[in-house]
């Protein structure tokens, strides 16, 4: 059995284990592109945390690890696709584990469009790792997919202030919330508080586990200028005390 | 080398911090020519080093009798950082068994995370030493030095081998030099930066830093790749090749 991904599905994402390394392939879909024409960085950074976190994992074998930061920038936002992710493992410790992601325009004779910084920490869950063949191959079947933000639970809406339903397909196998979810409503909710735009630069830590919801993600402007708007994002899971579950940063272009 | 020296570049950049009992840190650093560029206000990497100088206060204090060392820093800039000073006040968002997370925002116009590894004491490794919490500011590393009169870069010994690259090469002294006697992690952050914002031709305005290993064996050289037009990889090697540092720097 392969790692089930219903994430991927969503987004389109294939990973395969190569050498030392994992490679991730994200198609440019109609319901996954951004008004620039490229992939939606809220798609980019799912697939980052994807792809990075297997080939932090398996370097962690027969512990596993849990994404801690996620740390990417992008360059180019009018797409060709599909776009191709290649995680290196960087550092493996006891308790670290950080992975480079060097993220590709394939149809674009494979120009870098932007980097991505994993750091993961490395966990002995009682039940071990997930449950796989070598060399892994995670290829779930495309999910049909009207509208992205309504597939990952996200209320419609503009302002300071966005919603997520945590809906059991977006939980993983330890039932929380995807990290790839919370990206997505990172990316979402930047660029609502924003007032438009794409989201070229992100920092994003994990620091809790969201396992109830409603899910919220409140914006503050840090600061705007002509070409850009820096938005801060506390994330919470509103059924679980309003804990704070990730502390996020997105720098979003409104004209890229 | 004995720590801390007579002599270092955080005295000389007059870092303050001060820590109430209410477990957040500030910190302030004066402004001054040795440490802007020309965005006109202070330089991206100095305010990662003002960052990982206050966190790292808060953050050892926080996980103290354990230890704590830097696994990640952020941050991105809003707006210039000019006026006469740079105020930096941090607080802990999370502290779990293994890292420890810190928010710093910077007088409106940058903010910045930083993330610490714990490190579980050990009786054979000395924990660190931390000052009593007392009210007012006081001076890092026990006294102020003299104020920086160069550019922070030259006061370092940074040399340019190929700016268009991205090629620095970066020497080690006590007067750099952190408690384990390798390069400062902030001002390792300031390097990556340079080298980044060389490459791009433009001061930087987000920066994003790995650190994967101390950076001891000087000197240390660092490259960039660029990411489209506004963006590079930067790579901080030690004098063996190993790769110690890696960062993303936007402009």
């Amino acid at each position: 059995m392969n790692l089930p991904a219903r994430v991927d599905a969503l987004i389109g994402l294939r990973r395969h284990e190569v050498g030392t390394g994992v490679v991730g392939l994200v198609p440019i879909a109609e319901h996954t592109r951004h008004a620039a024409g490229g992939l939606r960085t809220g798609v980019l950074l799912a697939a980052l945390d994807a792809t990075g976190g297997l080939a932090c994992g398996l370097a962690s074998l027969p512990a596993w690890t849990v994404s801690t930061s996620l740390m990417g920038v992008l360059s180019e936002h009018a797409h060709t696709g599909p776009l191709r992710l290649d995680a290196t493992v960087l550092r493996a410790s006891r308790a670290r584990v950080v992975a480079s992601v060097d993220i590709r325009d394939e149809g674009n004779d494979g120009l870098r469009v932007g980097h991505g910084l994993l750091t993961t920490s490395v966990l002995d869950p009682a039940e071990g790792p997930p449950p796989f063949q070598r060399p892994v191959r995670a290829e779930p079947a495309p999910a049909e997919v009207d509208d992205l933000e309504a597939a990952f639970g996200i209320e419609p809406g503009d302002g300071p202030t966005t919603r997520l339903v945590l809906h059991d397909a977006l939980r993983n196998r330890w039932r929380i919330l995807h990290g790839g979810a919370v990206a997505m409503l990172v990316d979402t909710a930047a660029a609502r508080a924003a007032g438009g735009g794409v989201v070229a630069r992100t920092v994003l830590h994990f620091l809790a586990p969201a396992r109830t919801g409603p899910v919220e993600a409140r914006c503050t402007v840090v600061g705007r200028d002509r070409e850009a708007v820096v938005v801060r994002l506390s994330v919470h899971d509103t059924g679980h005390d309003d804990r704070t579950v990730a502390l996020a940063s997105a720098t979003v272009l409104r004209a890229p | 080398m004995p720590y801390p020296p007579a002599e270092h570049l955080l005295r000389d950049l007059g870092f303050e911090v001060e820590t109430p009992p209410d477990g957040t840190a500030t910190a302030w650093m004066p402004v001054t020519p040795a440490i802007t560029d020309a965005s006109g206000g202070v330089s991206l990497g100095v305010l990662a080093t003002l960052v990982d100088s206050v966190s790292g206060n808060l953050a050892a204090r926080t996980a103290s009798p354990d230890r704590v060392a830097t696994a990640d820093l952020a941050v991105t800039v809003a707006g210039p950082c000019t006026g006469t000073e740079v105020e930096a006040a941090a607080s802990v968002v999370r502290r779990g068994r293994t890292t420890l997370v810190v928010e710093v925002r910077l007088t409106d116009a940058a903010w910045a995370t930083a993330t610490f590894s714990i490190l579980p004491r050990r009786d054979d490794t000395p924990g660190p030493v931390i000052p009593p919490i007392a009210p007012g500011r006081r001076a890092v590393l026990g006294g102020r030095g003299s104020a920086l009169t160069r550019w922070i870069g030259d006061a370092i010994g940074i040399t340019t081998v190929d700016a268009s690259e991205g090629r620095l090469s970066v020497p080690l002294s006590a007067y750099t030099a952190n408690s384990f006697g390798a390069l400062q992690g902030g001002l390792v952050a300031f390097v990556a930066e340079q080298a980044g914002a060389c490459a791009l031709g433009r001061p930087a305005v987000e920066l994003h830093v790995a650190y994967l290993s101390q950076c001891r064996d000087a000197p240390f050289t660092t490259s960039a790749e660029l990411v489209g037009p506004d963006a590079a990889v930067v790579a901080v090697r030690d004098n063996a090749g190993r790769l110690a540092t890696i960062a993303n720097v936007a402009i």
